[in-house]
């Protein structure tokens, strides 16, 4: 989606932090906009999607905004110790994309362990044992069911457009239920395991349009994408879910290279585990990686529960307490010194190095100049021992290592500045103080 | 055929070369497993219901595997009843939740 790109706001407050201050409705945060202008910004929250980190298959969790949880597919084996953690409770919805095992293998644990008040499919008949069981288990239950023709689901602030499925074309993944989750500009595009006749005939439909994030459909498939497809989608971010060295080499080289050469990130639930993108009703998002609690309705979510889940890697030092850490990281301003040519802003950055023996995390911490303009690094950020990540002034996107601020202006005085480094809690970490030379 | 000598398998999907199937059995939790394809011959389709004869050991011989029409139509068409009793419940248009 041109001109929506993911950026992190450093006026805006994080969705936990703010629950965590118990300003539920209308919170506002002074901007550190650039050049130093002050800008309110009102605070909405956002839509989660989190997709599980179920290994080969789906299973995609998404919170509304009002707090009520849907759900599409829930992988091949039981979800519940995930649901436990994420902190869901009860479902309004429970869709099963299509009647593959690695779709709908945990339906049935997740419909005898939670309550669910509608059940949505393909209506398309399958004849495995795990089909017939789990429809079984449907017609039992107080749901109401929903077939996928098209229509409009509403639920707690965010609408999910049910995509109309193409003619029976005699096999379940290209009758996959296509649903596009929307929340004012951010919008996302889930389409189970379409393959290309299924895609191809949306695009007939008239229903693909720009997308904020896209599930790589049939797991990242080379029978998952056309260009075409990713020509209407345009999406800005990519999630494939897939299983670590499962056979069927998931996903394809040339998917890849198809989704990288669109989005500007992309993420794998076997590289990246469960990977969740909170949506902004203005169509921006933010990346958290692996499990947390969204809690009810996260009044004591802490910021750190942030940092925790964002960075789960063994023998990485999390972002928050970070008591221990100064000196750990070396800071070095290289100040553009020609002044302010927009075109040049890249000219201008700051280097900050992990001097440890320790993978860092850095995830939602600020690098700010002593105008108190800020960068706020994107969850799960982390610095590997003796590596460095780059922070630029200008204009970017990041790959995880270089940063950019998105300024039009200089931000750092090259008469002499000072940048500091503050953890998720407001402690500063590292500093760097120059003078003109 | 012996069904008691027999394992009855279903595929639930064909994943280029590779075949996934389910288990048809009375547990709980069925079985799934993945196999190549080829080695189902024409019964190498989604929904295709299997028999499968099994060797001196219990092993299945999956070369002799036949398709079992019959009972494929019988499932499809119990899955078939239960969808209709379900769309009996579907409201209709857009719904909120």
């Amino acid at each position: 989606m041109t001109g929506v790109s993911y950026r992190m706001i450093s006026a805006r407050l994080s969705w936990w932090s703010a629950l965590s201050t118990g300003c539920l409705v209308a919170l506002f945060a002074v901007a550190a906009a650039p050049a130093a202008r002050t800008t309110l910004v009102a605070q909405e929250r956002p839509v989660a999607v989190t997709f599980l980190d179920v290994g080969q298959g789906d299973g995609i969790v998404i919170r509304a905004p009002d707090g009520r949880f849907a759900m599409i597919d829930a992988g091949r084996g039981s979800p519940l110790r995930q649901l436990t953690r994420l902190g869901v409770r009860e479902l309004a919805l429970m869709i099963a994309t299509h009647a593959h095992v690695d779709h709908i293998g945990g339906v049935d644990d997740v419909l005898t362990a939670r309550p669910v008040d509608t059940y949505l499919d393909n209506g398309t008949p399958h004849t495995t044992k795990t089909y017939l069981d789990l429809m079984a288990h449907v017609e039992r239950l107080d749901v109401r069911y929903l077939e996928a023709v098209r229509r409009t689901l509403l639920l707690g602030g965010i609408s999910l457009e049910i995509l109309p499925l193409p003619p029976d074309m005699g096999e379940q993944n290209n009758r996959s239920v296509g649903v596009l989750l929307r929340y004012g500009d951010f919008t996302a595009l889930m389409t189970g395991d379409s393959e290309r006749e299924e895609l191809d005939f949306w695009l007939g439909e008239g229903v693909i349009d720009e997308v904020t994030l896209l599930k790589a459909p049939h797991h990242g498939a080379a029978n998952g994408f056309s260009y075409d497809f990713l020509e209407a989608a345009r999406p800005d971010v990519v999630v494939i879910s897939v299983g670590e060295g499962n056979p069927y080499a998931h996903p394809r080289p040339e998917a890849l290279a198809a989704y990288t050469s669109y989005a500007d990130r992309l993420f794998r639930t076997d590289r990246d585990g469960s990977v969740t993108i909170l949506g902004y009703a203005d169509g921006t998002y933010e990346v958290a990686l692996g499990e947390f609690a969204f809690d009810d309705p996260g009044l004591k979510a802490p910021v750190a529960r942030r940092d925790e889940s964002v960075i789960p890697a063994e023998g990485l030092v999390p972002g928050e307490g970070s008591g221990g850490l100064e000196g750990m990281l070396a800071l070095t301003v290289h100040p553009e010194l020609s002044g302010d040519d927009p075109g040049d802003l890249n000219s201008e950055f700051v280097v900050i190095q992990n001097t440890s023996t320790v993978r860092l995390g850095i995830g939602l911490w600020r690098l700010c100049d002593l105008s108190s303009r800020c960068f706020r690094f994107p969850p799960g950020t982390n610095v590997a021992p003796g590596r460095s990540v780059v922070v630029y002034s200008g204009y970017g996107s990041t790959d995880g290592v270089s940063f950019f601020m998105n300024n039009h202006r200089s931000v750092w005085n090259s008469n002499g500045d000072e940048a500091t480094l503050f953890d998720s809690n407001g402690h500063a970490i590292a500093r760097h103080v120059y003078e003109q030379e | 055929m012996n069904r008691s000598e027999a394992e009855v398998w279903c595929v639930d999907s064909i994943e280029g070369s590779i075949a996934i199937l389910v288990e048809v059995n009375d547990d709980a939790e069925p079985a799934v497993i993945e196999m190549a394809a080829d080695l189902l011959g024409d019964g190498a389709v989604e929904g295709a219901v299997l028999v499968v004869p099994l060797g001196d050991v219990g092993e299945p011989l999956w070369l002799q595997a036949e398709r079992d029409l019959e009972r494929e139509a019988h499932m499809r068409e119990e899955a078939g009843r239960i969808l209709e009793e379900l769309r009996a419940r579907d409201p209709g248009g857009d719904v909120s939740l």
